[in-house]
């Protein structure tokens, strides 16, 4: 190793002829030229190539936004792929394979799908004041704006329907009488199911809030102080669905008059959904009679009749079935007092609101009403 | 530097001054093919030997040699500073001689080439030179194919290149300390691999 320096000095490749050299930087020459061909090669395709993935990238959103468009009347069916749908307000359904949906309705008050076989994800579109349901044999699945799937499974021996929720809240109803079966929060799964010819058979037992309520009303001084016509329901022509035994005289549930209250909202029956739904504020002491007054509210409101809403919107604030109706109640009170001109109330419900709910959804809203603070 | 040649520069007449690196870097880089032709005539003797030196692959030699001036040429732009030019295509060489290295290795580990297709390991001193010293280069060179590629290229950068440990590490672009490390490492092994070849312990 130590004379390795001076040996180094006898490690030379063996001398390249003239020729050979002369080749070689030849050779190099046309490498050279040949990279520079390719280059510039490259470059000229470089915005094709940039283009390809650009073009796949913008067909991908195009084929995500450009969803097939339902339409009330449409019957889907499914084979052996999934469809991706849109409908008019912008909400998204996944219909899986073998499956059949119906559009039932779709409007500004409500959306109505009916499931009647196989499975639907849903991403449904948040719209103030419209409901957005979809139907199965065993539930009616009330939702707005969240992300949930419904399957519906009909088979020799009975039938079933599954709810998923991803996010947001939906609410099951029984279709046959309108209670509210369960209220599923996100992460949370529901699953019933009905033997063929059993109609007995139970759904899982309804939440404290929609069983029937006791009568008579407890709540009964606290109705409103003019209700409305057409009280009657169930009625002849309006009946509300019921489980009781044919020619049964027993009166119905509040359950049952806050579905048929709904029915004929959804209807567009106005007059006779208001009055059902204070026929439930007149019955009722729980969440359901806290829920028709936010709805009487809301229908006054509507209606640019404030004054008549204040009352109901009151009792809605304090008795809603959960925290999020009772501030939108408590908001709703705020905008109808501001709106009557009654600046001092509208000022006591806007810092009642704030203080019992300064992180709401409506916050910023209310906060910019009755004037300054 | 035995059979150093300066090749004929094609740029002017027998009289003509030669242009300087940097004036032919510049040339070169506005397109000028004759600059490159001066370039690489000017610099070819020195590229083989560093690149002979590095891999001792006589056979692969010539493909060494084209790529690195092809690299070095096509890559002028990134040269900041024209007069460097040497030391540049000196870099790209060892750049590529590693990566060849690197990659002979790794065929052989995975048995893709066999020690049969390997260029004659004793026959890496010139004709000329005297039995010692040729035998010498021949076991250095044997033991220098069994170690870590990135070690051989420092050992022969600083052993038989003669470079200074920092010139060595600015050529292989790596922290003067890794230079260290690796030619410390060379030197362990090849005394190693030089004990086992004369038969006694290291």
């Amino acid at each position: 190793m130590n004379d390795l320096k001076a040996s180094s000095q006898w490690l030379e490749p063996e001398r390249l002829a003239d020729d050979r050299a002369e080749e070689l930087i030849q050779s190099i020459h046309r490498e050279i030229e040949r990279r520079a061909r390719n280059q510039k090669r490259l470059t000229r395709l470089r915005p094709l190539l940039l283009a390809v993935p650009l073009a796949a990238a913008l067909a991908l959103v195009w084929n995500h936004w450009q969803k097939p468009q339902v339409w009330v009347g449409d019957v889907v069916e499914t084979q052996e792929k999934a469809l991706s749908l849109s409908l008019a307000d912008g909400s998204r359904v996944v219909a899986s394979e073998q499956s059949r949906l119906v559009l039932e309705r779709s409007d500004a008050e409500q959306v109505r799908l009916a499931l009647k076989r196989g499975k639907a994800e849903l991403e449904v579109t948040s719209v103030p004041g419209r409901q957005f349901l979809v139907v199965t044999t065993a539930a009616i699945v009330r939702v707005v704006g969240t992300h949930f799937s419904v399957e519906a499974v009909e088979g020799s021996a009975g039938s079933g329907t599954t709810v998923s929720v991803d996010r947001g809240i939906v609410e099951i109803d029984e279709p046959a009488t309108g209670r509210v079966l369960r209220r599923l929060t996100a992460g949370s799964t529901w699953t019933h199911w009905q033997d063929r010819g059993d109609t007995a058979q139970a759904a899982p037992p309804p939440p404290e809030e929609s069983r029937p309520e006791p009568s008579p009303p407890p709540e009964a001084a606290v109705a409103p102080a003019a209700p409305m016509g057409n009280v009657a329901v169930p009625s002849a022509t309006n009946p509300a669905p019921s489980h009781s035994a044919p020619g049964s005289a027993a009166p119905p549930s509040v359950a049952e008059l806050f579905a048929a209250a709904s029915a004929a909202r959804a209807k567009g029956d106005w007059s006779a959904a208001l009055s059902g739904y204070e026929a439930v504020m007149a019955r009722g002491s729980g969440g359901t009679a806290g829920l028709a007054a936010l709805e009487v509210g809301r229908m006054y409101l509507q209606r640019g009749q404030a004054a008549r809403a204040i009352a109901p919107l009151r009792r809605a604030a304090a008795t809603a079935p959960d925290a999020g109706l009772r501030a939108d109640a408590a908001a709703r009170l705020v905008e109808a007092l501001a709106s009557t001109g009654d600046a001092a109330g509208c000022k006591r419900a806007r810092e009642d609101y704030l203080k019992r709910y300064p992180q709401g959804l409506h916050a910023a809203e209310v906060a910019g009403r009755c004037g300054s603070r | 530097m035995a059979n150093a040649r300066v090749l004929p520069l094609p740029l002017g007449g027998p009289n003509a001054v030669p242009l300087s690196d940097e004036e032919l870097v510049v040339a070169a880089r506005a397109g000028d093919r004759r600059a490159k032709d001066a370039l690489i005539r000017r610099h070819l003797d020195m590229v083989r030997r560093l690149a002979f030196r590095l891999t001792a692959h006589e056979s692969d030699l010539e493909d060494l040699v084209q790529d690195a001036f092809v690299i070095a040429l096509n890559g002028l732009d990134r040269l900041r500073d024209p007069a460097l030019f040497p030391a540049w295509l000196r870099s790209v060489t060892i750049y590529e001689a590693r990566h060849r290295l690197r990659r002979e290795r790794l065929l052989r580990r995975l048995g893709l080439r066999h020690h049969a297709q390997e260029p004659e390991a004793l026959a890496v001193a010139s004709p000329g030179a005297p039995p010692d010293a040729s035998a010498e280069l021949s076991r250095v060179y044997s033991a220098l194919r069994r170690i870590n590629s990135d070690c051989q290229v420092a050992f022969v950068l600083v052993r038989l290149e003669g470079l200074s440990l920092v010139d060595a590490a600015n050529e292989m672009k790596i922290s003067l300390s890794t230079v260290k490390r690796r030619l410390h490492q060379a030197d362990a092994e090849i005394q190693i691999q030089l004990a086992r070849a004369r038969g006694s312990k290291p």
